[in-house]
């Protein structure tokens, strides 16, 4: 549950994700589920003759299994939560 | 549950596969799984796809639909590449890396 | 005391860590967070992918400030030798 939290806390924050065919998507994160599936709004890509079926998308659904990367901004993530969140997730999945 | 994709019910969508093929279709139905109910208006049949296929589903705007086919695509070309990453000879190139480091 | 691998990722939180990913690729960066299913978030990152041309090894970087890896690339993770 730790990065489906990670993800609740980036919502309305601009990403970019980085897909295993390849494909990258730079949108605002509108919403994240469970399975880390991600719905990006008023999304771009850097090269849009590249991807000509997503040229008139503004708002894609993200199957989470096919994501390779998600790239944030230092700005937006505090990283001594996220480290103590990460132990404490540790700890409590140790029986 | 994913409620997801709940907004995109009845919406024209264009669907990625993980072989690279591209679908557009109507949304007509979809489980937690993204298995997805596609109703292609040409073909007249309501199809299964399986969750396991789906790379993303992007919504096409209000004004553009899969039956005035304006961006109109080929269900048999593949795209986009797989995603699969499949590299030929990997173990060469960990192989190399390896030796550079010498 | 017995403590599984994963859990002891915990003790390099905050250092540098290599993660080695499917699709010849790398990562080195510093470890901000990691489940159980290997999904890693790294900052000051710079990832590094391979390839062969004519038998020549070619690598490209790509830095970032802070990344999202998913777990099912991940193959290894362990300490940097050097950078």
């Amino acid at each position: 549950m730790l990065f489906f939290s990670f993800f609740k806390t980036l919502v309305d924050q601009e990403v970019v994700v980085e897909l295993k065919n390849d494909i990258e998507i730079k949108g605002t994160l509108q919403s994240v589920d469970q399975f880390l599936n991600l719905k990006l709004d008023n999304i771009s890509c850097d090269d849009e003759t590249k991807y000509p079926h997503l040229s008139t998308v503004r708002n894609i659904f993200i199957r989470g299994s096919t994501v390779r990367y998600v790239y944030l901004n230092k700005n937006m993530v505090d990283t001594n939560l996220l480290q103590d969140a990460t132990r404490r997730e540790a700890m409590s999945e140790k029986k | 549950m994913s409620p997801l994709l709940k907004e995109y019910l009845n919406r024209d969508v264009v669907v990625v596969l993980t072989s690279g093929c591209v679908q557009q279709a109507t949304l007509v139905g979809f489980d937690k799984n993204v298995n997805l109910l596609l109703w292609t208006a040409g073909q007249h049949c309501v199809r299964v796809l399986r969750g396991s296929e789906v790379v993303c589903v992007g919504l096409c705007p209000a004004n553009t639909t899969a039956t005035t086919g304006e961006t109109a695509v080929d269900e048999g070309e593949r795209y986009y590449a797989d995603t699969k990453n499949n590299v030929p000879q990997e173990h060469l190139i960990w192989a190399q890396v390896w030796n550079r480091r010498d | 005391m017995s403590e599984t691998p994963l859990n002891l990722l915990k003790l390099n939180l905050d250092e540098r860590v290599y993660v080695k990913l499917r699709g010849a690729r790398s990562m080195a960066g510093t470890l901000q967070a990691f489940d159980s299913h290997c999904n890693i978030v790294l900052s000051d990152a710079v990832e590094t992918r391979y390839e062969l041309v004519d038998g020549e090894l070619r690598s490209t970087e790509r830095p970032s400030e802070m990344v999202f890896v998913r777990g099912d690339s991940v193959t290894l993770v362990t300490t940097p030798e050097d950078e």
